[in-house]
Order: C-alpha cells, then sequence, then structure tokens
C-alpha cells in the first residue's frame, strides 16, 4: 500500500469546506389557494337555471335514466343530459345549470332536482331547451341557511368562488402544517339508492324517488313527500323527521328502504302514501349504506370513507321475505373493498367497489354469491342495470357495458370526464 | 419500500461494486498497462450537511474511464429532509500524473421520492385530502482526491454540494354550506442544498 501524501490539494479542499456552508440555506416556498366567493341574488340564478350548451363531465355524482336519455349530476353544479339512442355512442348534448343541485328524480316530461334548500321541476320534453317551471322554496333547509326571507331579489347567493394561488416563503425545516382551516365545513356529497318509478331508473345513491304520484325525498333527518299528481305543479305533502344521517331512499312493492349512517330502515307506504309509516329497521355498525331490494333480499352496502366515519367495507344480505310483519334478519355479509352503489338485474347483482372498479356476482344463492367479473377500468361509484346495459359513473367518466351475455360483459363506451 | 426491500437494495449496491472489481480483474492484463477504456466502480459514504442539520448518504457510481476523463452512472440513497433514492449521470475529470490525483466531478439525473414512514405523515395531517411527493431535480459538484493504493484500488476524499427538488402537494374538495363545492390546494417546493463529505473506494 502506497503511502497517503498530504500535500497542498488537501489544504485547497479544506478551504472549500470552510467557504460554502455560506451556500447551504435550504429555499422553500409554500402556495395556497384563497377562495373569494361571487354572489348572485336568488332571482338572477333562478333566470340562469335552463338547459344551456354541452359542457365537460367533471365531478360527476348521481344518475337517472329515462327513456333514451341519462341525466348525470355534475356535483353542486346541475345536470348533463346524454342522449343515449346507441348506447355505443352517447352524445352530451345539454347541461341544465342548477346551483346546489345534488338529487333527480323523473316523473314524464317533469324533472325535479334540489338547489340548495329549493326544490325545482323543469319541463324537459325537450332535452335542449329545458325550463323550470315551478320553485319550492327552502324546502330542504338542511341543505343551507341563506334564504332568510322569501324576497329572491334580496337572497344573496354563492354561486362560485374566484380561487387565487398565493405563494409564501416557507419553512424548510419542520414541515409545521395544521391541515386544512375549514374542514369544519368539510361536507361530501351523498350516496345512493335506486328508484323504479315511472319508468325511469335512478341509481342507488339517490335520495330522490317518484312512486305513483308522489315524490319522495330523504335529507339528513327528514323524509318529504311531495304530491306530483299534476307534474309540473309539485306541492309538498308532508315530513317525518328521521332521527339518523338518512343517506339514501329505494322503493320496492309497498316499502321505501331509507339507508342511514346507522342502519336501513322501512318504511310502508301503501297504507297511506303521503305518511309513510315505519314498519322495520335494521341496525348496524355507523358506515355509509346505499340499499336496493328485490322480493326476498335487501342488499346493503357498507363503506367507510370520510364522511360516514365507519369502519366495515362489506355488503349486507338482509332477509326480508316476512317484512309484511316487521321482520328481517341478516342473512349473510360478504368483505368488499371499499363498496358504493350497486343495481340487480334479475339474479345477477352489481357492485361498484371502488378502486376495484364494478364487480359482477351471480346471486342465484344469495348465501353463496359468485363473483362472475371484476371489471377494473375505474374508480366506480354508482351503477344503474338494465335490459343488458350497466351504466356506471366514475371517477373518470361514465362507462357503459353490454351484460347481455353475462360470461361476455364488455366496455362499449366511456364519456370520459373532461371532454364533451 | 420496506427494511426488506431496503437491505436488497444495500445488497444490490454491493453486488455492483463485486461485480466492477471482477471486471477490473479481468480487463487487467490486458487494458490496464495502455490506461485506454477502463471499467470502475465507485463506492462512497458521506456525511451531507445543510440548513437542517446532517445526514447520511451511500452511493455507488459505475462507469468507464478513458485516460483522465471518466463517465459513469450512479444510484445511492439520500437521507437529507426527504428520504430518496438519486439516479444520476456523473462525469469527472482527473489531474496530475502521479498515483495521487486531484479531481473535480459533476452529476445530474432525478431524485426518486422514497419517504420514511414519519416523513409521510408530517404531510398527512389532513385526513380529508390527498398529497403528492413528486420526484425532482437532482445535481452536485464537487472535487476530490484520490490516493491510489495499488493498480486496482484507490481511496478518495471528496467534498462537495448536492441539491435537489422536491414539491409536496395537498389538495381537498370543500362543499361549504352555501355555495358550490370547490378546491383548495397547498403545495409546497424544496429546493434543498447541501455540502456533502464523501469518502469511499474506487475499484
Amino acid at each position: 500500500m502506497k503511502k497517503i501524501i498530504f500535500n497542498q490539494h488537501i489544504y485547497s479542499l479544506l478551504l472549500l469546506i470552510i467557504m460554502l456552508p455560506g451556500c447551504l440555506k435550504d429555499k422553500a416556498t409554500h402556495t395556497y389557494t384563497i377562495s373569494t366567493p361571487v354572489y348572485k341574488t336568488l332571482s338572477e340564478l333562478r333566470l340562469s337555471m335552463k338547459a344551456g350548451p354541452a359542457t365537460n363531465l367533471d365531478n360527476i355524482g348521481k344518475i337517472y335514466v329515462q327513456g333514451n336519455y341519462i341525466f348525470v349530476n355534475e356535483k353542486e353544479k346541475g345536470i348533463h343530459i346524454i342522449d343515449n339512442s346507441n348506447p355505443s355512442s352517447p352524445r352530451n348534448i345539454s347541461f341544465i345549470n342548477i346551483p346546489g343541485n345534488e338529487d333527480i328524480a323523473i316523473k314524464g316530461y317533469t324533472l325535479y332536482a334540489d338547489a340548495y334548500t329549493d326544490l325545482v321541476a323543469f319541463d324537459i320534453s325537450d332535452p335542449l331547451h329545458v325550463a323550470p317551471k315551478k320553485f319550492l322554496t327552502n324546502v330542504f333547509p338542511e341543505r343551507g341557511n341563506y334564504y332568510p326571507n322569501t324576497n329572491p331579489d334580496s337572497i344573496l347567493v354563492i354561486v362560485d368562488w374566484i380561487t387565487k394561488d398565493t405563494t409564501v416563503p416557507y419553512d424548510a425545516v419542520p414541515p409545521y402544517y395544521t391541515g386544512c382551516p375549514v374542514c369544519g365545513y368539510l361536507y361530501s356529497t351523498s350516496t345512493p339508492s335506486a328508484s323504479q318509478g315511472n319508468k325511469g331508473i335512478g341509481g342507488s345513491m339517490a335520495r330522490f324517488t317518484v312512486i305513483g304520484d308522489n315524490l319522495y325525498t330523504v335529507t339528513t333527518q327528514n323524509l318529504n313527500v311531495f304530491d306530483i299528481s299534476v307534474s309540473e305543479n309539485p306541492t309538498f305533502q308532508n315530513k317525518s323527521q328521521l332521527n339518523w344521517n338518512a343517506e339514501t331512499i329505494f322503493p320496492f312493492k309497498n316499502w321505501l328502504f331509507i339507508g342511514s349512517n346507522n342502519g336501513i330502515f322501512i318504511y310502508d307506504i301503501q297504507s297511506s302514501p303521503d305518511n309513510p309509516s315505519p314498519v322495520g329497521q335494521f341496525a348496524h355498525a355507523r358506515a355509509c349504506d346505499p340499499v336496493i331490494a328485490d322480493d326476498n333480499y335487501a342488499y346493503v352496502t357498507l363503506s367507510d370513507g370520510t364522511k360516514c366515519q365507519g369502519y366495515e367495507n362489506q355488503l349486507d344480505i338482509l332477509d326480508i321475505k316476512n317484512l309484511d310483519v316487521g321482520n328481517s334478519f341478516l342473512a349473510k355479509s360478504y368483505p368488499l373493498t371499499h363498496p358504493q352503489g350497486l343495481a340487480k338485474d334479475g339474479s345477477t347483482l352489481f357492485i361498484c367497489d371502488g378502486k376495484d372498479g364494478l364487480k359482477i356476482f351471480d346471486a342465484t344463492d344469495v348465501l353463496n354469491l359468485k363473483l362472475i367479473n371484476n371489471l377494473k377500468d375505474a374508480e366506480t361509484f354508482d351503477v344503474i342495470a338494465a335490459k343488458g346495459l350497466a351504466i356506471v359513473v366514475a371517477k373518470d367518466g361514465l362507462y357503459q357495458y353490454n351484460y347481455s351475455d353475462i360470461n361476455s360483459i364488455h366496455l362499449i363506451s366511456k364519456l370520459a370526464t373532461g371532454k364533451n | 419500500m420496506t427494511n426488506k426491500h431496503y437491505w436488497i437494495f444495500i445488497v444490490f449496491l454491493c453486488s455492483i461494486g463485486a461485480q466492477g472489481l471482477a471486471q477490473q480483474n479481468k480487463k487487467n492484463t490486458s487494458s490496464t498497462l495502455d490506461r485506454g477504456w477502463q471499467f470502475h466502480s465507485i463506492n462512497q459514504a458521506g456525511l451531507l450537511e445543510g440548513q437542517i442539520g446532517s445526514a447520511f448518504q451511500i452511493q455507488t457510481i459505475n462507469g468507464l474511464q478513458y485516460r483522465s476523463w471518466f463517465a459513469g452512472i450512479g444510484a445511492g440513497i439520500d437521507y437529507y429532509r426527504f428520504r430518496g433514492i438519486p439516479l444520476f449521470i456523473d462525469l469527472r475529470k482527473e489531474f496530475g500524473h502521479s498515483g495521487n490525483k486531484f479531481y473535480i466531478y459533476m452529476g445530474t439525473g432525478m431524485h426518486f421520492i422514497w419517504l420514511t414512514d414519519k416523513q409521510k405523515n408530517e404531510f398527512n395531517l389532513n385526513h380529508f385530502g390527498s398529497n403528492d411527493f413528486s420526484n425532482g431535480l437532482y445535481a452536485g459538484a464537487g472535487v476530490g482526491y484520490k490516493v491510489e493504493l495499488n493498480n486496482q484500488l484507490a481511496i478518495f476524499i471528496s467534498p462537495g454540494f448536492i441539491y435537489k427538488k422536491t414539491e409536496v402537494k395537498n389538495s381537498n374538495t370543500i362543499c361549504p354550506f352555501q355555495g358550490p363545492c370547490y378546491i383548495i390546494s397547498d403545495r409546497y417546493n424544496f429546493d434543498l442544498y447541501r455540502l456533502s463529505v464523501n469518502v469511499g473506494i474506487v475499484f
């Protein structure tokens, strides 16, 4: 081994080491969003609630199918109208601007939609020229508190936010982050339930459903009944207080199945359609839970999440054969990843399982569900399945699958978010 | 990566060094004498000193030397502020004709984030949001002094600068009681500079 020789080069290196630390200051910046509200009067806002040109799908929510049209909720903004005459090539034809919209139901040519605290009835006989026919003010008080009086010209409503990024220096040393300053207001949109009134079909995450001449809606605390015998002139009928956070409503036979944070509640609507009465319930741990039903069983998906604060992700199947006498019990549970909306067509059960995509089961024997297919094209939210066509709302768009041959389910179209 | 992956990575680095040594031995008979193209493996460990304090790094750089020039590809583990794996191209030039040589080097590439659980939690206080840590530019330059122990082995000390960039993004959808939902976002940019002092061996 050669002897290590220290020469003038070493001294040069040491000099550099002494000089360099002056340049060692890290640079860090924090860029955050400042949001400023944009106001309109309620009168101005109502004037803008009509169909306009199609807009890009972006943050889509609930769906409703009526005839050849799919109505897709753009969360808090309105409703896309999709001409689905050709499911392999759906066309996004118009957009109804409805600030504060989350839910949809349709009877004939009248579409009912919430607009924050209001219920609005639209004439959709011409999908390109949809126009409001009636506003029911303050029927969903849980959705907001901006209507302290009844004069729409003096009520200011936030219709948009102007956001601006601001960059400030940040201390690189400790990432001291206090979290979201407005998390107290954080509120994610609610979930599903399927409706089957008047030929239209709603997704399982719906909170509106039409049966005969009544529109039933659930809010977190109330079950509302509206008389829609004259479609374009809905009138408020009745309100039942619910002491749990209701999220979804699904009509089946003479019952309404209401999914909530802490259980499934069943209401009878045969004896008095205007005044549903409770006939049974199935309690479970706190979780989000859309529900659907068939002759013998109710299917409930439980999922954890930011709003629901649950800890379970599973499918519960309830035996409701003796619901007439107010009796239901858990038949079986199946673990899932993060189940959301679901649908059933015959013996085929469709479940949106979050990032695991769409799962399709043979539910001939509910005690032994068999997975037929797991389509992992997207992070799925809700599904409507009928006549061999499964319409799926996903994070990145609206998917349609042909399942007329259950062993050869295939994607036939996708309307992607961000595209017309 | 888990601890298991970490040790697999260390073994990987060592195997690269061993492979370099083997190739060096293989080439010894033919190429050492004429000092033409030669494969070298530089393996170093070092101390990083910056504004937030000290950290450790290890690197292996493998490449070819032609006379006084060397070019290679380097990888390692860098623990300064955010743990990551730098992957870079390294160029260096030696000065002098004796066995002991002064040299300069520079390298540039990408720093791939490989966060510890603790680092992940630092930006995960908002349970409703989503956090993204992005990979960023990695660059370094410095000088060094190499002492040849024999024809096949040398040791060195090498001070220099290292820069790495990373970005943390957090976004939330806020749905207030009044008005439509909107997205708020937080973005943190880090440009991290530090002094490095490496020691190592060259096969």
